[in-house]
């Protein structure tokens, strides 16, 4: 269908203004092939637009889940956190008990060695009873050999005499079994003393001194039965203290280490929840964005719509000059900027409009708001 | 669940709209101009009706005018989404009915913001 632009037969013009009849109704169909090439933009930056909108709900949905993901494993952190502050807790409590019982085997060592000094210490009271009971022996003798001088008067001195001997032999003989007692016991304790050296060595302890082993020989009267060292049972001890304190302290930097750690991922289990929410609010406003499609669509249909209207003044014009019709359509020219402005919506496309015809030769630049136009009002 | 409609002849809008509204928990409804919303609307029941206000066949303003003489609707939120920024025209939305009026480009933030104020626990 014709446009008010179509070139219509020249009736008997002047030959300039047919000349010039003719460029200017060649502008039209210019200014119409301007108009479908903006129209083309439109749609191109539409397509994008629904494009790039439809990869970024792709691109939210995964932001999504990573989010939820980031929070499940914040979650599990967090009470990954809370079963080692337990087992923190525990191992402390088990240190304690260790030093507590470190402490105990050291006075325990302590008390069995004071006993074992304080057995052998009886030795002394044997040698005395033994003494006593050579002495009391000897003192028999004599009485006897007295008894026998005295003849007959002294017969019941000399009954008393070999009871006194008698008994002197018996106290000796206990003695002699008590100091074997002592010996034996005193044995035993220092034995009993090795074996937990003989399990400090067993184990491999570095911290063991001497041999630890040397047997008891029990019934030495003397001696109070020091049969074995009792000083090897007691470093062995200590070799064992030793151990239950480097237990204690590898279990203490151990849970310290796996605090530390656990510790960390907390930290970046946290981190990595705020860069899930973060970037799931990019998204967000990435969507948002794209409405300046639809804004730049109404300027350039705009655009179209005042190219459409300049090709009509256009013909007009070239119809004026070719002597067709009357003047009184150029009068529409007068309007033609007010026209345009008419069909402003937008803040921006008023500013430009007036920073072009003011002659400050400076881009108008996106209008602040103002009072009477804010982005947002609620009525 | 608030249900939201869109009115906008721009697919952009709509999708992008759309797609802001559902991540933050609304159901959403579109129409592609304000015919096709009256189509709609008993139907959806809207909670909160956001639309254009130019657009083919029925603009917002005769929309708005519209679908208040609907039973059910003379106050359900509408607010109007537009490049316009004349203030007569506001003026003319609000006497036609509308609760508010929001410049494009909108940010997602201030969009859920004001939806929050029109709708109190949404």
């Amino acid at each position: 269908m014709p446009g008010p632009w179509t070139r219509q037969p020249a009736a008997g013009p002047d030959r300039a203004n047919a000349r010039l009849s003719e460029a200017v109704a060649g502008a039209t169909p210019v200014l119409g092939l301007l108009g479908a090439q903006l129209g083309d933009v439109v749609a191109t930056t539409e397509n994008a637009a629904l494009t790039f909108l439809g990869e970024m709900q792709a691109v939210d949905a995964a932001a999504g889940e990573l989010a939820d993901e980031a929070g499940r494993l914040a979650t599990l952190t967090a009470e990954q956190a809370g079963e080692i502050s337990q087992i923190a807790h525990a191992s402390r409590d088990t240190s304690a008990v260790i030093n507590d019982l470190v402490e105990f085997i050291a006075r325990r060592d302590q008390s069995v060695a004071d006993l074992v000094e304080d057995v052998r210490g009886l030795s002394g009271y044997v040698a005395t009873i033994q003494k006593i009971a050579k002495a009391t022996n000897t003192l028999a003798l004599n009485a006897k050999i007295e008894a026998t001088r005295a003849g007959e008067s002294g017969a019941g001195f000399q009954v008393v005499a070999d009871e006194v001997r008698e008994l002197s032999r018996q106290s000796d003989l206990a003695a002699s079994v008590i100091e074997q007692q002592i010996g034996r016991l005193a044995q035993r304790l220092a034995e009993a003393m090795q074996d937990r050296a003989g399990d400090a060595d067993r184990a491999g302890d570095p911290g063991r001194a001497g041999d630890g082993g040397r047997a008891g020989d029990g019934g030495r009267a003397g001696d109070g039965g020091r049969a074995a060292d009792g000083a090897t049972g007691q470093m062995g001890n200590e070799a064992l203290s030793r151990r239950l304190r480097r237990v204690s302290t590898e279990q203490a930097e151990l849970v310290e280490r796996l605090e530390s750690f656990t510790g960390r991922v907390e930290d970046a289990s946290r981190e990595l929840v705020s860069s899930s929410a973060t970037v799931y609010g990019l998204t967000t406003s990435m969507m948002a964005g794209m409405q300046f499609q639809d804004v730049t669509r109404q300027v350039i249909e705009h655009v179209v719509s005042s190219l459409d209207d300049l090709g009509g003044q256009l013909a007009t014009v070239a119809d004026a000059l070719a002597g067709r019709g009357d003047l009184s359509g150029l009068a529409e020219l007068d309007g033609a900027l007010e026209r345009i402005q008419s069909g402003y919506v937008m803040e921006r496309q008023r500013a430009t409009h007036a920073h072009q015809f003011s002659g400050t030769g400076q881009p108008a630049g996106a209008p602040a708001p103002t009072a009477d136009s804010p982005e947002i009002e609620l009525f | 669940m608030t249900t939201v409609m869109l009115v906008d002849d721009s697919p952009t809008i709509l999708m992008s709209m759309s797609s802001i509204l559902t991540k933050s928990g609304f159901t959403v409804a579109t129409a592609k101009d304000g015919q096709d919303a009256m189509a709609q609307v008993a139907s959806v029941k809207p909670n909160l009706i956001i639309s254009d206000l130019n657009m083919p066949r029925m603009d917002g303003m005769t929309f708005i005018k519209e679908v208040r003489k609907l039973p059910g609707m003379r106050f359900t939120p509408i607010l109007l989404l537009t490049t316009e920024s004349e203030p007569a025209k506001r003026q003319e939305a609000k006497a036609a009915g509308a609760t508010g009026w929001l410049v494009k480009p909108i940010g997602a933030e201030n969009l859920l913001k004001v939806i929050r104020e029109v709708i109190p626990g949404a």
